[in-house]
């Protein structure tokens, strides 16, 4: 029977680790929303203020208590709302169990509800919250290395909400800072007292939440063979999930090689910073595995496991947070890191549709970003900073020039593009690419490309052998247009002739001369082009854009009231909840006005069953935000296809984005004299099949936006979304 | 004549070919009819017939007028307005070379003007007709004075010879073209009601000639020059967004 069981978890873990079944879809959340999500944040608010005011005895002040509830009930409902979190979802069910594990060995526990959320970040972290909220990272799921080490973390952060770390550090913090004011205003060094003496308190409650944790931690069934490394994971957080020498053929598609000199010949060594304990909130790591190893001591391990669960569960929830990881590096725009996750994926699952997706995508992403000289929208550290084995890819997509790159990523991509699923998608990609060699490179068509090497190698040989003219000479001793390298151009040779090859070519070629035609008319450089583009401005200013739209999505609008100091504003949570309600209603009326159907998708007015709404919410933002690093771009978003799918189900092609700030000084006085901008108001329209934009309202203005400008604003946003051309 | 109709054309023709492109307005609603109540400040100087005066001072009026306003662009609109000023005005005996004494007048405006308005774009982006606006405006002014009483020794003109002497008196007319900058901030209530504060700072052109003998009629004539020149006015109006 045990040797049937082995077989099987064999099987299983083969069936796991088949990259080539690895088809992997994204993770979204399921079922019905928790009540986290519905119970409106004021709501909330009043609650926590109830329950806490029966225990006087944790608040000398009752602001600060009422800071602290304010504060922290809005930015954990902003994060809930944010589409970081995933909930319902396997990762999250396989983390809610094994935690249900340690709150049932320890049942002590239960009386303040835990749960957690799985947070959709690359960074390696787990934080808990007052509420009884864990938020656990992908990240660091896809770097632990089994269930116990998962346990122990969670057992830690359990001791956090139990003891109400969170509480206890606000009102020390808010101490602190009372005790040094009372001796007069702060200067700097008097602030860095203060956060020294906050930080020590801090990790304080940090080692008690170690031992604490591990008292729950020993309680359970789980081994504690493998939790030392939990700290050492913590230590090389910074790196990938794993160190594994870059192969650049993984790139190397169609007939494309990459030179050899692109990749460094040693990479940078793995030196983790030095700690500084004293300006963190967190103790040494090294003082934390020697409390941890000490307490150890002894203790014998005899019927304890690393799985509860299941190790299969476990890796499947691996698998899943790093395909997922490789899916964040791509929303936040770190296309080096995408490439890296992808290659680490193709290495460690094998090769997969999913890995050559990320990698595709990802090159994609950086040859728009570098043709458009934007790299500084997205994450591109310079790769001396980067240690391990990934600095060789950013080495390399620092020395790819413009062109390199653009023909690597259409020769990734089309290689993509036959071998999986003739996607249209990708189609697109390769198409656009092309536009920009037109555009970047002026490449205008498939002549520029050899067909085989070889002959231009045999042309070069000929004229040595030959007599050679001066024409030749001069020729032959030109030197080489550093932008230019020739290798790339030997990388369609084998596709040349594809008649699919060259329709997807002439696509690109002639969007490429559409796009050109429009530069044009609008290029600075030459006076038609000035005049052009000050006829085109004094007719926005006069008459507006003419946008023709019938019906649009409008995605979470958003209000940010602040107050305060201008110089320091805090955000009025309670005031900015409202106005947004507000701005919600001002919008369903502007568009009323010119019979605009709209949409609204609002993460913060969610009922229980709108778990596919959020979904769409987390989709649609994330695809606006890459669309608003894009800039001045056409740009296809790493969730294209996704966001076709919604724009298709709510039968529209726009989306409109939202945002409103304004800032209210709360000294009437200041707020008649005081001469900054006040208000921002940004209304955008995107569209999700040409990926055009159009920034109908970016103002940064003096006037504070009451309801009266806001419905100005909005009214003349609309007039200019459906007015016909 | 050609000239008028031609100008009035034009206007029209600036005004509906605006009206035709986006004009938004206040939810849509581009026409509002507002009334203004203000203090005029006027600059009184010396005439020119009497030069050695050094009297100068200030002259508060009361102000009325009633505007219909057009927003005709996203952020223009044309205002044309009709108003009403009384005052009265004392003239110093100085003026009276046969020995009279001062005399108070009694002096009316009526006037007519169309106004033209854009509202902030850089520090207050507004669009019309709310926000920080201003614009110039040209007014027809028709000034009236009628002498009322002695300014000084009340006693001494009493009953039957303060009767004759306001009979030799008649009543006096001119006409003046103002021209006025314009300056101020509307916001809307309710959706349906503007309010607005403005300031104006303008000059009164004398367009007539005058020449009469009667120095009672010269004298009234001065007095209305003397009280049609620069002038700063404060508004507060309140009005009503119609369609």
């Amino acid at each position: 029977m045990k040797r049937f069981s082995s077989i099987l978890l064999f099987i299983s873990i083969c069936f796991i680790l088949n990259g080539q079944n690895l088809k992997y879809d994204r993770i979204i959340n399921q079922g019905q929303l928790p009540e986290d999500y519905t119970t409106p944040s004021e709501e909330k608010y009043i609650q926590s203020l109830e329950t806490s005011s029966k225990d006087q005895d944790n608040f000398k002040n009752k602001n600060t208590r009422k800071e602290f509830y304010l504060g922290s009930t809005y930015a954990i409902d902003d994060l809930l709302r944010s589409g970081y979190i995933l909930f319902n979802d396997p990762i999250s069910k396989y983390v809610n169990a094994v935690m249900d594990i340690i709150v049932n060995s320890n049942p002590k526990l239960k009386s303040k509800n835990p749960r957690v959320y799985v947070l959709r970040s690359t960074a390696v972290n787990a934080f808990a919250t007052d509420q009884g909220i864990i938020f656990i990272s992908i990240g660091l799921l896809s770097q632990l290395e089994d269930e116990a080490q998962l346990a122990l973390i969670l057992s830690h952060e359990l001791v956090h909400i139990q003891e109400n770390h969170n509480l206890q550090d606000f009102i020390e913090a808010a101490r602190v800072d009372q005790s040094i004011n009372k001796r007069g205003r702060m200067n700097t060094s008097q602030i860095d007292i203060a956060n020294l003496e906050k930080n020590r308190y801090s990790r304080d409650q940090e080692l008690e939440a170690d031992d604490k944790g591990l008292d729950y931690f020993l309680n359970t069934d789980y081994s504690f063979e493998s939790i030392e490394r939990v700290f050492d994971i913590l230590r090389y957080s910074y790196l990938p999930y794993d160190e594994i020498a870059f192969e650049k053929n993984i790139l190397e598609k169609l007939s494309i090689k990459i030179p050899d000199d692109y990749l460094l010949e040693k990479v940078k060594d793995i030196n983790p910073a030095e700690e500084d304990e004293e300006q963190s909130t967190h103790p040494a790591l090294s003082k934390r595995t020697r409390n941890l190893s000490g307490r150890l001591k002894g203790l014998n391990s005899t019927n304890k496991k690393d799985y509860i669960i299941s190790k299969e569960n476990f890796l499947d929830v691996q698998l899943k947070s790093r395909a997922e990881l490789a899916r964040l590096f791509l929303d936040r725009q770190c296309l080096s890191d995408a490439i890296y996750a992808g290659f680490l994926m193709n290495k460690i699952y094998g090769d997969s549709e999913f890995s050559r997706e990320v990698i595709g995508k990802a090159l994609y992403g950086y040859a728009k970003f570098k043709n458009n000289d934007l790299l500084e929208n997205i994450y591109n550290p310079s790769y001396k900073d980067i240690e391990g084995e990934s600095q060789q890819v950013f080495h390399i997509m620092k020395k790819l020039k413009k062109e390199e790159l653009t023909i690597l990523a259409i020769a990734y991509n089309y290689d993509r593009y036959i071998e999986d699923s003739k996607d249209e998608t990708v189609r697109s990609l390769i198409s656009d690419l092309f536009a920009d060699l037109y555009l970047h490179k002026n490449i205008n068509s498939l002549t520029g490309f050899y067909t085989i090497k070889s002959e231009v190698d045999s042309s070069e040989v000929k004229i040595e052998d030959k007599e050679l003219s001066k024409i030749d000479k001069i020729k032959q001793n030109r030197p080489k247009a550093e932008d230019d390298g020739p290798w790339q151009r030997f990388a369609f040779s084998e596709v040349l002739q594809d008649s699919t090859f060259r329709n997807i070519a002439n696509e690109g070629f002639e969007l490429g001369k559409e796009l050109k035609k429009e530069e044009d008319y609008f290029d600075t450089s030459t006076y038609k082009g000035r005049s052009n583009l000050r006829k085109y401005r004094k007719r926005l200013e006069k008459k507006g854009r003419s946008l023709g739209i019938g019906k649009v999505l409008i995605i979470n609008p958003l209000f940010i009231q602040l107050k305060g100091n201008m110089s320091n504003p805090s955000p009025g949570l309670i005031e900015s909840d409202k106005r947004r309600k507000a701005l919600k209603e001002i919008l369903e009326s502007s568009a009323n006005l010119h019979d605009v159907d709209i949409k609204i998708l609002d993460a913060n007015s969610l009922e229980k069953n709108d778990t596919e709404v959020l979904n769409d919410i987390v989709i649609a933002s994330e695809w606006i935000s890459t669309q608003l690093d894009a800039e001045n771009f056409l740009y296809k978003s790493y969730n294209q296809k996704e966001i076709e799918e919604i724009s298709e189900r709510y039968n529209t092609p726009y989306l409109m984005s939202v945002v409103v700030v304004s800032v209210r000084q709360s000294n009437p006085i200041a707020r008649l004299f005081n001469r900054k901008r006040k208000s921002l108001i940004f209304v955008s329209i995107f569209d999700v099949k040409t990926g055009r934009k159009s920034f109908i309202k970016s103002d940064l203005t003096s006037n504070y936006l009451n309801d009266v400008f806001l419905k100005s604003e909005l009214y003349d946003a609309f007039s200019q979304l459906s007015k016909q051309n | 004549m050609i000239n008028i109709r031609f100008f009035i054309l034009s206007i029209f023709l600036t005004i509906t070919l605006n009206c035709l492109g986006q004009a938004p307005g206040y939810l849509g609603n581009r026409f509002f009819v507002e009334g203004d109540l203000g203090l005029n400040v006027g600059f009184y100087f010396p005439s020119t017939s009497n030069t050695t005066d050094e009297n100068k001072y200030l002259l508060l009026r009361p102000t009325a007028k009633i505007s219909a306003n057009w927003v005709y662009a996203r952020r223009k609109y044309v205002a044309a307005e009709i108003g009403y000023q009384q005052f009265s005005s004392t003239q110093d005996s100085l003026y009276n070379f046969a020995g009279q004494p001062s005399l108070k007048y009694r002096i009316s405006n009526q006037f007519v003007g169309i106004g033209f308005y854009k509202t902030s774009r850089k520090k207050f982006n507004a669009l019309a007709p709310i926000g920080f606006y201003s614009g110039f405006k040209f007014l027809l002014s028709k000034s009236s004075a009628v002498p009322v009483r002695y300014a000084e020794s009340n006693d001494r003109f009493e009953g039957v010879e303060k009767a004759a002497y306001n009979l030799n008196f008649k009543k006096t007319e001119m006409t003046f073209l103002g021209l006025a900058l314009s300056t101020g901030f509307r916001t809307v209530l309710k959706d349906k009601f503007t309010l607005n504060s403005a300031l104006d700072f303008g000059y009164y052109l004398n367009l007539n000639n005058f020449d009469s003998r009667d120095p009672s009629v010269a004298f009234s004539y001065e007095e209305l020059k003397r009280n049609n020149s620069l002038y700063l006015q404060f508004n507060i109006g309140f009005g009503v967004l119609l369609f």
